[in-house]
């Protein structure tokens, strides 16, 4: 099953997405408020970044900077080194919440995307049937959102931001919705997935484990204005596995993330 | 208990009400002793009922007059209201200047203006046509626009970052949010539609149930004035449950959507 497509950019050292200097201000009633600070990012292609981070430190401004649902007020943001403003069609965005469409089906709402450019469902149809395989729901592309789990629901969504083979794929705590037992395994698919397509990805999340689980580099956030205040390279061997959640590495990581966020 | 027992059970329920209702007419009737002329028991209306839909036929061709008019002003009023309540919906700029507008005709009593619209469309079924639509197109409209701004945040946000046009995310996105307000907002324009439809039947005295209503009454037919006005409810209810169904059936994820 061919899932990565053509355009995949070859893994190297240049930047995929940088973020340069970036501050964002929202200005209300009260005053404004610095919502992030001269902050700095680096994605390298094909390489899996998670972004940690108290409540309220501005992650889901990170978000929709990268989705290009808002513009930074002062900074750059670069895709191949160039800056980017709006939309973008190489970038995939999985929200907090599955955001399906609830009167399409799983294959219509993975389809999406393709519809909404003009270009021909009828070409694109192998490719979201094979993304549905891919996360799992093989049998499940005539069900609708309603009929669907909350993990099958996220699911749906993964592969409606892989349709257009993204270069990166940012991900807003995609998990935060589900029950503990559900996460890992989601956790462990998303692995799964992630190393038959390699895209970028940008995850944000507040679970160290998912972090450190997922990641090639973890990046901590301070809070309010969110700023980078720890870039960890996690150099866990992949696949990783549920073995890997015991390893005294995992624990090693996983502990100097904690001390990082507790002392801030 | 058993399935028989459980459906019997719920016909009766849903049959009560208008048992009651039936009962109490009877029985303000007989213990009032009512002259016919002036308000018949329910057993003469729906001889009346009975002759006039099969043995004679003489209240089809009203009856047919009224459902054929409102079903056309009726169109016309929804087609209109979606139309406009979904482009205001959509813009801002387009909101501010004709919301005010709208509200400004809206709290005008629709009634008021049949004379008038009689003396521009003419003496005839158009003016009809035109006050029904006008009478619906409210309940319509409010519920086209709260609908259609009602469409959840997180899917708009997804619209955005796929770059669609509003035209498509109108059309994928806050329209079918839409539906389930939009249909609820038709069930009380049915309503809404009978009523303009009746106020003008009255004031044309050219046919339909209204004309006969007025007509019998007038001439102390009480009985097919009440006949009348019983088939004119059953049409008001009949639409009404034709369009709940419809809701159901377009709107089948809600009050089950489990999102994340």
């Amino acid at each position: 099953m061919d899932i990565a497509g053509s355009s995949a950019p070859a893994p190297g050292k240049h930047t995929l997405l940088g973020l340069h200097d970036v501050s964002v201000r929202y200005k209300s009633r009260r005053g404004s408020v610095l919502a992030l600070e001269d902050f700095n990012l680096q994605v390298e292609p094909s390489s899996f970044v998670s972004v940690l981070g108290p409540s309220g430190c501005g992650k889901s401004t990170l978000v929709r900077l990268v989705a290009g649902l808002q513009a930074p007020s002062t900074g750059e943001i670069r895709f191949d080194g160039v800056a980017a403003r709006g939309a973008r069609e190489d970038v995939g965005v999985a929200f907090q919440q599955s955001a399906l469409l609830p009167w399409k089906t799983s294959l219509e709402n993975v389809l999406l995307p393709i519809r909404l450019t003009g270009k021909s469902v009828q070409q694109a149809l192998p490719r979201a049937q094979a993304l549905l395989e891919l996360v799992g729901l093989k049998d499940f592309q005539d069900r609708y959102p309603h009929e669907l789990s909350g993990g099958m629901q996220q699911r749906v969504a993964v592969a409606r931001s892989l349709i257009r083979d993204p270069s990166i794929l940012v991900m807003d705590e995609p998990f935060a919705a589900l029950d503990a037992m559900t996460r890992e395994t989601m956790m462990i698919e998303l692995q799964r997935i992630w190393m038959q397509t390699r895209p970028s990805v940008l995850f944000i999340t507040h679970s160290i484990q998912e972090a450190v689980f997922l990641s090639d580099r973890v990046v901590v956030m301070s809070g309010r204005p969110g700023k980078v205040i720890e870039d960890l390279p996690i150099d866990l061997p992949r696949p990783r596995d549920v073995g890997t959640l015991a390893l005294p590495r995992f624990a090693e990581l996983s502990n100097h993330l904690r001390d990082m966020l507790g002392q801030r | 208990m058993s399935t028989v027992i459980q459906v019997l059970r719920g016909t009766a329920v849903r049959v009560l009400p208008l048992v009651l209702l039936v009962a109490l007419w009877w029985a303000v009737v007989r213990g009032f002793a009512l002259p016919s002329r002036l308000m018949p028991a329910p057993l003469e209306v729906w001889d009346r009922i009975y002759a006039g839909l099969v043995t004679q036929g003489d209240l089809w061709p009203h009856l047919a007059t009224t459902l054929m008019t409102t079903l056309g002003g009726y169109a016309l009023g929804t087609v209109l209201a979606i139309a406009l309540g979904s482009v205001l919906a959509m813009n801002r700029v387009l909101e501010l200047t004709f919301y005010p507008i709208v509200l400004l005709i809206q709290s005008v009593p629709k009634v008021a203006i049949a004379p008038l619209v009689l003396l521009w469309m003419g003496f005839d079924t158009r003016s009809t046509i035109v006050l029904v639509a006008l009478t619906c197109f409210f309940p319509v409209f409010v519920g086209t626009f709260i609908g259609v701004r009602a469409a959840p945040p997180v899917l708009l946000d997804l619209f955005r970052t796929l770059n669609a046009s509003t035209f498509k995310t109108y059309l994928h996105c806050n329209l079918p949010s839409a539906a389930g307000s939009i249909v609820a907002g038709m069930q009380v324009g049915w309503g809404f539609a009978l009523v303009g439809c009746v106020v003008m039947e009255f004031i044309m005295g050219m046919g339909g149930a209204g004309y006969l209503i007025d007509n019998s009454a007038n001439a102390l037919d009480a009985v097919t004035a009440v006949a009348a006005m019983v088939l004119l409810g059953v049409m008001g209810f009949a639409g009404g449950s034709i369009l709940q169904r419809a809701r159901a059936r377009l709107v089948f994820w809600e009050g089950q959507v489990r999102h994340g």
